[in-house]
């Protein structure tokens, strides 16, 4: 089965994103198979309400572990088996605690081991800031490491906000020749172009 | 610290070491994606290394397993390969064992996979020691029909001594019977017939064509029915099996597909797909568009000054053309 991860700086909405989209693929309970960077595996059995109140915050590095589900990702003549990976965001300092630093170090491992690659950002912060600051070093780091080693897409969350237009905008400029997929985990939209994309790159 | 601050003695030798500078908090995320290239180039150059010069070819089997799609193939080559090992057991232990006849048939459209797995089994039976050799002569009716009476037994004769200790591939075999009774293609497969009784352990022949014909072909020849009992159908590629050759292709190469890339050669392979012609899922012909595509990509990039590692690796939408 192919293992696909989302990855991401921190607050982009990863987490809010596997719960939503698990909802839109008709998952109605979440089996999570939670990974620490120990070794050690925890399996989980959440409704969507629950998971989307223990999973999702506004706290940044809500997510310090790697959480596993398997997904049918619709497509073509039938379905395909995945299994999607929530990640610990990534930030461009040296984070001050050990364990954060711990769940950023799991997800550069997994990255490394997996073939499929959801590369999220925000679209209205990339919007937002000023030219020179829109994309960081690290989102480039990240899309030059990973499309060379796994099907990569880039998704542009949080278009239902401000700002988010014109941080398509210049993502689309900024990763040309990378598929870029605007989307809104919170309104779900775009997620039957990530189920292309996934579907696709699953074989 | 940044990466240009790092001493030299610190640049680490491993994924590992990587990972732990990054949870010590000595480097940050994208500094360790920094690190993790110097790691891969180094382990690369390592690796490339280690197998210079090439430790003779890797069993037959595995590279058998590395074909894309032909399951079919596969579970049938274990399957003889089964039965070989079990006769000769027998044997040992005085046991009735079945005598080997192992001459195949192998049916389907062009670009299937005939020929390269011939060639593979061949080296398999070697490997096994049912066949001293195991090398290919690839024949087709030209080269065993003759012009004269006497003339075709000759040349059969030839192409077998050639094969001898190895397979004779004869492709589009239904062509020798495409005369009728008074063509010499008859004469061809009379001769095949007694130099298969007379060399019986040392020559492995396949008949190889469209799946329609080579019915017929066997059918209309009874005596040749129960001399080839083991048949294999070479079904047409999928879209995604072709799309996986030309990845396999690319990554042997190291190149790859931008996903426009991909979603360009998509189109072409579900196009063949839809058309009715027997080419439609030739495994040669998305060979020759990949093999084609890399020289496009060559011409595209000549003029530019300045390269980047990806746009030297990565074949793009315009590098792609359908091959007529």
């Amino acid at each position: 089965m192919p293992d696909c991860l989302i990855i991401g700086k921190t607050n982009v909405g990863k987490s809010l994103f596997l719960v939503n989209y698990a909802a839109h693929l008709g998952v109605r309970e979440l089996a999570l198979e939670r990974r620490y960077r120990d070794g050690r595996i925890e399996y989980l059995k959440l409704t969507l309400t629950e998971a989307r109140r223990k999973l999702v915050d506004e706290v940044p590095h809500c997510t310090r572990y790697l959480d596993t589900i398997n997904l049918l990702i619709p497509g073509g003549k039938g379905k395909r088996k995945i299994a999607l990976t929530d990640s610990c965001g990534l930030t461009d300092d040296i984070h001050g605690e050990e364990d954060v630093r711990r769940a950023m170090a799991s997800t550069l491992a997994r990255l490394r081991a997996v073939e499929v690659v959801l590369h999220m950002l925000s679209a209205p912060m990339v919007g937002e800031a000023p030219p020179s600051q829109a994309v960081s070093e690290l989102d480039r780091q990240i899309a030059r490491f990973a499309s060379l080693r796994s099907h990569y897409a880039l998704l542009a969350n949080k278009m239902d906000l401000d700002h988010a237009k014109q941080g398509l905008a210049r993502l689309q400029k900024e990763f040309a020749g990378h598929r870029v997929i605007p989307i809104s985990a919170l309104e779900r939209q775009g997620f039957r172009e990530v189920s292309a994309f996934v579907f696709h790159a699953a074989r | 610290m940044s990466r240009n601050e790092m001493p030299e003695q610190q640049a680490p030798n491993s994924v590992e070491e990587v990972l732990e500078l990054l949870e010590a908090g000595s480097i940050t995320p994208a500094e360790a994606f920094e690190l993790f290239r110097q790691v891969d180039s180094v382990v690369a150059k390592r690796v490339k290394a280690s197998t210079e010069p090439q430790p003779g070819l890797p069993p037959a089997m595995e590279e058998l397993d590395d074909l894309i799609g032909l399951t079919s193939v596969k579970a049938l080559v274990r399957e003889l390969q089964a039965f070989v090992e079990i006769q000769r057991r027998r044997a040992a232990m005085d046991l009735a064992a079945e005598p080997l006849v192992l001459h195949m048939v192998f049916k389907g459209n062009p670009g299937t996979g005939k020929t390269t797995v011939a060639r593979i089994l061949g080296r398999i039976f070697r490997e096994m020691g049912i066949l001293p050799k195991g090398h290919l002569v690839e024949v087709e009716r030209a080269d065993l029909v003759g012009e004269y009476i006497g003339h075709t037994a000759q040349k059969t004769r030839e192409q077998i001594k050639n094969a001898l200790g190895g397979v004779l591939f004869i492709d589009e075999a239904y062509s020798l019977a495409r005369g009728g009774e008074k063509d010499f293609g008859k004469e061809a497969i009379d001769t095949l017939v007694k130099a298969m009784e007379d060399h019986k352990d040392h020559l492995l022949v396949i008949l190889a064509g469209y799946l329609q014909e080579m019915e017929w072909f066997i059918r209309s020849n009874p005596g040749l029915r129960s001399r080839f009992p083991i048949h294999i159908n070479f079904p047409d590629y999928t879209v995604d099996e072709l799309l996986a050759i030309a990845d396999q292709m690319l990554r042997v190469r190291q190149y790859r597909l931008t996903p426009q890339g991909r979603e360009k050669l998509v189109q072409i392979l579900q196009e063949r797909q839809q058309s009715s012609s027997a080419d439609k899922g030739n495994a040669r012909d998305v060979r020759n568009i990949i093999e084609a595509s890399i020289r496009r990509q060559a011409l595209r990039l000549f003029e530019k000054k300045r390269l980047t590692r990806e746009e030297l690796i990565m074949i793009a939408p315009e590098d792609i053309e359908e091959v007529s």
